[in-house]
């Protein structure tokens, strides 16, 4: 009876918008909304959608003005708004505004800044999160992957993590990095390291799955050849390691990915240099 | 663009890292919640409170002065503002504790750099600090490693504190 009531130009907005909801960008923009609303719900505050809505809007301000600058038609950057609930999801919910905006204005920056054509070199969400610890100090509770909630919150991020996995197709790379991140904790905690165990509980282990899932996988910043994805998945969970053991913090996980981009960069340009 | 994995594929990699996983924990489990002090230099602890011989005797009547110049002066701690620093593997604590009159009056986390956010650990711990006149705080459940990082920062701040006159 309403279908009879809907007219040609809602039934295609609507159409649209399921359209665009299947599209990776789309999806990840859901299911990274869905994350937000469990981790309100659980937190019983509102202070994490505000950041939210604070990195969105300045994502859409610094998208808006790089476009401009370099004098591209001006659109809205679903790949902006992605990087912007990231932010918003991964700074602690009682971040200073300030921080939030400077976060999010930095990684949407480097998204024009340090790119290869079209396409960014590093994810724009770690670098600005990797500025916000080095420049500013924040606070980054990693709300968004539900570690504020009990253990088993983990198998929530797991089955909303693999739907964007599979739709990006990089299940290459998140079997990789979890392979080389549980052997070599299971491997250090084999020897009593302290560190090692707690990789493998909350909130540790939440926020790898939600990397694995939700950053190691942005299309372009991550290869699409198989063979590549398990080195680019190896590579970040190595190197994350490496610096969580080292220097424990919050940056591990970025510097690992940062790194796995570098690696990226050397075999575009190898191949470029090659072919 | 590279083909899909099949689901049989990728159901057999799940369950193998989900054995990896289980393995892992079973291997940590014995050692695990143990809290860690200071990553750089590595060195454990089993202890489930922050232990400090220099605040363990906080309460003692050193610190019961009234405010009298010469109990001020055998005070445990001269007045003034201090800053410490506690570190473990999930991130960093600063706290700023103030001495008013020999006794510690305000306790205040001015940086919570941690995977927990602060509202876990404050007021709770800033109070009891002032309660027990000691970094001697029991720990907030789920948030044991921020609790840890924080009775290392507050220690760290009544170790600068700490009155050379005091015989206590």
């Amino acid at each position: 009876m309403s279908d009879t009531r809907t007219g040609p130009l809602e039934r295609r907005q609507r159409t649209g918008l399921k359209r665009y909801l299947r599209t990776p960008k789309g999806l990840v923009l859901t299911l990274l909304c869905l994350l937000l609303f469990i981790g309100t719900v659980d937190s019983g505050t509102l202070h994490g959608i505000f950041n939210v809505c604070v990195a969105v809007i300045t994502a859409v301000v610094c998208d808006t003005i790089a476009l401009w600058l370099q004098r591209y038609p001006i659109r809205l950057s679903d790949g902006g708004l992605v990087t912007a609930v990231i932010v918003g999801l991964v700074l602690a919910a009682d971040t200073p505004i300030t921080v939030v905006i400077a976060a999010t204005a930095i990684a949407i920056a480097s998204k024009h800044v340090l790119r290869i054509g079209r396409k960014p070199i590093f994810n724009p969400a770690a670098v600005g999160l990797l500025a916000a610890i080095v420049g500013f100090h924040a606070s980054e509770s990693w709300w968004g992957d539900l570690s504020a909630m009990p253990a088993w919150s983990a198998a929530i991020v797991l089955v909303v993590g693999y739907a964007i996995v599979q739709r990006v197709n990089k299940f290459p790379q998140f079997f990789s990095f979890f392979a080389v991140y549980l052997a070599f904790f299971a491997f250090e905690g084999a020897f009593h390291v302290t560190l090692a165990a707690d990789a493998f509980r909350n909130p540790i282990i939440n926020s790898a799955l939600f990397l694995a899932c939700f950053m190691l996988t942005d299309p372009p910043t991550s290869p699409a050849r198989y063979r590549h994805q398990i080195g680019f998945g190896a590579i970040s969970a190595i190197v994350s390691g490496l610096i969580y053991l080292t220097f424990g913090g919050l940056s591990y996980l970025f510097i690992g990915l940062l790194s796995a981009n570098l690696w990226k960069l050397w075999i575009t340009r190898q191949k470029s240099v090659i072919g | 663009m590279a083909k899909q994995m099949s689901k049989q594929l990728i159901a057999m990699c799940t369950v193998a890292l989900g054995a990896m996983y289980v393995a892992g924990y079973a291997v940590t489990a014995p050692f695990a919640e143990q809290p860690v002090a200071g990553v750089s230099n590595g060195s454990n602890t089993t202890h489930q409170r922050a232990e400090s011989d220099s605040t363990d005797n906080t309460n003692d009547a050193t610190t019961n002065g009234s405010g009298g110049t010469s109990a001020v002066k055998s005070a445990k701690y001269i007045d003034g503002t201090y800053q410490g620093t506690g570190s473990d593997q999930i991130g960093t604590v600063d706290v700023a504790v103030t001495i008013r009159n020999g006794k510690i009056v305000r306790v205040e986390i001015t940086e919570c750099d941690t995977h927990y956010p602060q509202s876990d650990i404050d007021p709770v711990l800033p109070n009891e600090v002032i309660a027990k006149q000691s970094a001697n705080v029991d720990f907030v459940s789920g948030a044991t490693l921020s609790s840890y990082a924080f009775a290392m920062a507050v220690q760290q701040a009544l170790s600068q504190a700490q009155n050379p006159n005091d015989k206590g």
